[in-house]
């Protein structure tokens, strides 16, 4: 089968597959019959952003959690603070139990 | 309503451009969107069908592909998109694609769609039988090609066309229609049609 054979055969099996304008019509009524009342809502910029930006609202907390203790980790608190606390621990519980 | 260009009321809707038609839809003018429909609601049917081969499945990815039209009408740009057609050839061409490769072969008749008004029985069954035999070897060469050849037999798209459609260069399109013909032989091959006599 060579390429004009190929033609032929995909030519003469796509023919049988016209639509006919009665259908088209009917298409396109079913079209506007499912069309929302109102016209279609002209979007202003704001507007636009903050339908993209929704999806992100649920994830506020977490992510603003998340990121505190990003600043804490980042800053060394903790690494800090913690050895301070048990000195002070140790010179309090030492001195209970010297009583000096 | 639709202005028509230079306020002549006796310049038809056909003289109207899709960007027009567009920016009346964008205002809500049902008459504007339905005459963007009449003017290409038969031609997407048609691709529609003959990548699908299922009538029903044809009409409701075209009822589909208009009612996104509607909604991205106000936010439709002509200076910045795409041509409207390609952008419609696109959505129509993927969304038939997807259901071809969902449902695979489907018998036309099954959907009640009256495929020839005038068909002999004997034409008629050769022609269920080249239908089955290409969908089925359509079916088995790689999506691309699929898709270049169903722009180019079924859409009747030259290779600048298709590639606009498929965001591809001319030679890339013109390469896969070369392998893609190639693939459907050897998919026909495989099932015993080795000539055009095989189904005619």
């Amino acid at each position: 089968m060579n390429d004009h054979d190929i033609d032929s055969l995909m030519y003469a099996d796509s023919a049988r597959f016209q639509a006919s304008a009665a259908r088209a019509d009917l298409v396109a009524a079913a079209v506007l019959a499912r069309l929302p009342r109102q016209a279609p809502p002209r979007r202003s910029f704001p507007a636009l952003c903050l339908s993209i930006l929704a999806p992100f609202t649920r994830l506020a907390v977490p992510m603003a959690a998340a990121a505190v203790l990003g600043i804490i980790v980042g800053h060394d608190l903790l690494a800090a603070q913690t050895p301070l606390r048990f000195a002070e621990m140790l010179t309090v519980a030492s001195t209970d139990m010297t009583g000096l | 309503m639709l202005e028509h260009r230079g306020g002549d009321p006796t310049i038809g809707i056909d003289a109207v451009g899709d960007d027009d038609l567009l920016r009346a839809v964008s205002r809500g003018d049902r008459g504007a969107f339905a005459a963007l429909m009449e003017r290409h609601a038969r031609a997407m049917l048609t691709l529609a069908t003959r990548v699908t081969r299922n009538v029903d499945e044809a009409d409701e990815i075209v009822q589909d592909a208009f009612l996104k039209v509607w909604k991205m009408a106000p936010r439709w740009q002509p200076d910045r998109e795409a041509k409207f057609t390609t952008w419609l050839y696109r959505v129509v061409l993927n969304a038939s694609l997807d259901v071809r490769r969902r449902s695979r072969y489907a018998p036309l008749e099954d959907a009640g769609d009256p495929v020839d008004a005038n068909p002999g029985g004997l034409d008629l069954a050769v022609a269920h039988q080249r239908d089955r035999l290409v969908a089925q070897a359509l079916d088995d060469i790689p999506s691309r090609q699929r898709a270049a050849l169903s722009l180019h037999y079924y859409a009747e798209m030259s290779a600048p066309q298709a590639a606009l459609i498929m965001e591809l260069t001319v030679p890339a399109v013109e390469s896969l229609l070369v392998r893609g013909k190639r693939a459907l032989r050897l998919a026909l091959a495989r099932r015993g049609i080795t000539g055009i006599g095989d189904v005619t």
